[in-house]
């Protein structure tokens, strides 16, 4: 929806080149490995090894998992991890006690998706492979995508763009660099052709089938499988035991997988995370564990990141479009917003900018009382005074 | 002007960096005896003149001596200031393949087959060798070419565990996404020469004459390296006006005159922004129109040193600062050219700073900082 706050206009007259504070969901933001705070998490995160990450809701969970995907999504090759972003659909079912079996059908679904549509921006990686590779590589379409393979291939020939796949399989899913149409049509007429009719195996024959595919025929080093939207749900937050009992069956492979180059990353509720410490004590061990803590300095600095990201460089704060009354304006910021997560952060700064366009219009410096009236408005606003 | 070239690099003109190039033979080292080695992109950072290209010569002519099964590849990006950035990108990874053995015909119809076909190529070479590229030029070089760079060359060979990348840059630096390029590398600031030794070190290699005035010259250039050179073979007035023509070597040469000026315009100050920009320029040209420029005016001085590297957004400073060393220089120069000037200018920023302090209640104690500043340098013992 076109945003006719005026909020974009003033960004531009003030050298943006892009609006960084107008997208809230991490999923959709093609820019937010860019502007990741925070590093020593990430660092934690990137690698062969299992992590458990914790943090509230808005603290940036969703903003880290999109961004370990967007590191292994770097290139053409397959010289990088292959990320499984993985959302266990149970609780939202009202189902809390999945088994084993149903994790993995639901992995291997998660994966054989990434997969299907990581493959339709880089068909190389189809084109190089053997007849009986190829057969192998649909088989897994077939199985475990959730509709026909023919008409996802139908749409994607029609539109001649990947996106029309990642639309209907993952909106989340955000890869640059299509191939051109010519190339793709060429990719559904090839996997069309070594597709054919076989028994659909056992969810645990075909997360194995998956495996072998990804590691050791198309040759990625590493799975890393991405567990997230477990705050999605309302009841996870409020009953971390039903959280604990859903996950169990899946915790128990991760140290088996770690063997075999599966590594588990999972992006959890911080209201979780003593009860999984204490059901699973061996597997949540320091080392494995991140709390993301929000501070007001690492608060102002996501404001700071995202102004120098957007302006290419030029400068890395507000103060520069401030007026000589106001200095540190991220800190005063990050100072007010209750939780401090990075999304009440981006409300506010929002906010402000809003304010003086309000008053001042599209250009001219943000002044004192476009701050005040914004943090006015939030501590009237029920999404503050619900959590102080 | 003088006519002066300025030296080419040779190996035994080179002096320090002992830290540097220990740094790079470690990493080399653990490579070639099959040790892994986490952070595989060193960003050198500094300022022009500071020594980063000849840090890469120097690393470029001795590793390969000590080890066999290395692969020292070169780019620089100043080369494809002009160029389109699809186009030099191609380039870039055609040139990788030829120096590297590789195919010589075009290795594909788009950047994404070209990149891959590389890959693969060096694929072969990496069971055997260790790559080092050596990339001169990159933060400063143009931002639309980076990210293509990104996605075909550094990011697929940042991946690779015999890769070694080493990167210079000045100004802003660029936000990689790839993990092992930013958030997985080492960052380390090319330092002017901290010590007077080191800059008596330099001279005797390259202008023995001056070795004399050698603590002197290093209170002037704060050790930096070209401008230890100039000052050295030219003397002092015409050594820094000759530095400071250095400085101005990238911007373009009908720029660069007014260029200066904005420098000179500012190097007083601690930090500048547009609304300090009108104020300093009256001063310096002595006409009250400046002070009438719109916020779109002062925004294109300040685009235009940003450009070319002169200055940065500084969070603790509250404003964009010019490069360390070059201020001094350019400071030193006014000093010492054009006295009243440097006076007028100090006098100005110091009555600004007292204005605001007066104004803006909120940030009063930054600007009387700022007032007292310039009221110091004001005093004839700073002078």
């Amino acid at each position: 929806m076109p945003d006719s706050s005026g909020v974009p206009e003033w960004l531009r007259w003030a050298g943006f080149r892009f609006d960084p504070f107008g997208q809230l969901d991490a999923a959709a933001d093609p820019h937010l490995n860019e502007y990741l705070v925070g590093h020593e998490v990430f660092a934690r995160v990137w690698g062969d090894g299992i992590s458990w990450v914790f943090a509230p809701a808005g603290g940036g969970k969703t903003a880290l998992r999109i961004s370990v995907m967007q590191a292994c999504w770097v290139g053409q090759e397959t010289n990088r991890p292959f990320p499984i972003p993985y959302v266990p659909p149970f609780l939202a079912w009202g189902h809390a006690r999945p088994s084993e079996e149903e994790h993995l059908a639901a992995i291997a679904r998660a994966g054989t998706i990434a997969l299907f549509l990581t493959m339709a921006y880089r068909p190389h990686w189809f084109f190089r492979m053997d007849q009986p590779e190829r057969q192998h590589t649909v088989e897994m379409f077939r199985w475990n995508l959730p509709g026909p393979l023919s008409v996802y291939l139908e749409r994607c020939r029609l539109r001649g763009d990947p996106q029309v796949l990642s639309d209907v399989l993952d909106p989340a899913f955000v890869l640059r660099h299509s191939p051109n149409p010519e190339v793709l049509r060429d990719w559904c007429d090839a996997v069309e052709a070594a597709s054919r009719e076989t028994p659909t195996p056992s969810p645990l024959e075909r997360w194995s089938l998956l495996k072998e595919l990804l590691l050791e025929t198309i040759g990625f080093p590493a799975l890393y499988i991405l567990l997230d939207g477990l705050d999605g749900a309302p009841e996870t937050i409020s009953d971390p035991t039903a959280v604990a009992d859903c996950l169990a069956p899946l915790l128990r492979l991760t140290e088996g997988w770690a063997k075999e180059k599966v590594f588990l990353k999972a992006f959890l509720p911080g209201e979780m995370q003593i009860s999984l410490v204490e059901r699973f004590p061996d597997l949540f061990g320091p080392a494995y564990i991140s709390t993301i803590h929000w501070t007001p300095d690492l608060l102002a600095e996501v404001v700071r990141r995202r102004v120098y990201v957007a302006t290419e460089g030029a400068f890395g704060s507000l103060d520069a479009l401030a007026s000589p009354a106001l200095r540190d304006l991220e800190t005063l910021l990050a100072k007010t917003v209750i939780p401090p997560t990075p999304r009440e952060m981006l409300v506010l700064t929002r906010r402000m900018l809003e304010e003086h366009v309000r008053i001042s219009g599209s250009n001219g410096l943000i002044r004192e009382e476009d701050v005040e009236n914004a943090i006015r408005w939030y501590l009237s606003t029920v999404r503050y005074h619900d959590k102080v | 002007m003088v006519g002066l070239q300025l030296p080419e690099y040779a190996p035994e003109k080179f002096v320090n960096r002992y830290d540097e190039i220990e740094l790079i033979t470690q990493k080399v080292r653990a490579l070639a005896e099959g040790r892994p080695v986490e952070k595989r992109t060193v960003v050198f950072v500094g300022e022009r003149g500071v020594g980063k290209s000849w840090l890469l010569d120097h690393l470029q002519a001795i590793l390969p001596r000590q080890f066999r099964d290395l692969k020292v590849l070169r780019l620089d990006l100043k080369a494809y200031v002009d160029e389109d950035p699809a186009w030099a990108v191609a380039d870039m990874i055609q040139r990788l393949s030829i120096e590297t053995g590789g195919p010589g015909e075009r290795l594909g119809p788009d950047l994404a087959t070209m990149s891959r076909r590389l890959m693969e190529h060096l694929r072969g070479i990496l069971r055997k060798s260790i790559l080092l590229l050596l990339m001169d030029h990159v933060h400063e070089s143009n931002w639309n070419l980076l990210p293509l760079l990104e996605d075909y060359l550094l990011g697929p060979l940042a991946a690779e565990p015999r890769v070694l990348i080493i990167m210079t840059g000045r100004g802003r630096l660029y936000p990689w996404k790839t993990p092992e390029l930013r958030l997985k590398a080492d960052f380390k600031d090319l330092l002017p020469f901290q010590r007077p030794e080191e800059t008596q070190a330099q001279l005797e290699q390259q202008a023995y004459k001056a070795l004399p005035q050698a603590p002197e010259i290093h209170t002037l250039s704060q050790g930096n390296p070209l401008a230890n050179y100039l000052l050295g073979t030219l003397g002092v007035l015409e050594g820094l006006d000759r530095v400071v023509e250095e400085i101005l070597e990238p911007v373009p040469a009908d720029r660069r005159r007014q260029v200066r000026e904005y420098l000179e315009a500012l190097c007083v100050l601690n930090a500048f922004d547009e609304e300090r920009i009108p104020e300093m320029l009256a001063t310096y040209y002595r006409d009250d129109s400046y002070r009438q420029w719109t916020y779109a005016q002062a925004r294109q001085v300040r685009e235009e040193l940003i450009r070319w590297a002169f200055a940065r957004w500084n969070a603790d400073a509250g404003g964009y600062i010019l490069d360390p060393v070059v201020r001094r220089l350019i400071e030193e120069y006014l000093k010492k050219a054009q006295p009243e000037k440097w006076r007028a200018l100090q006098r100005a920023a110091q009555d600004m700073y007292t204005r605001w302090a007066r104004e803006f209640a909120r940030t009063r104690e930054r600007w009387q900082k700022e007032a007292a500043y310039h009221h110091r340098s004001l005093q004839p013992a700073s002078m």
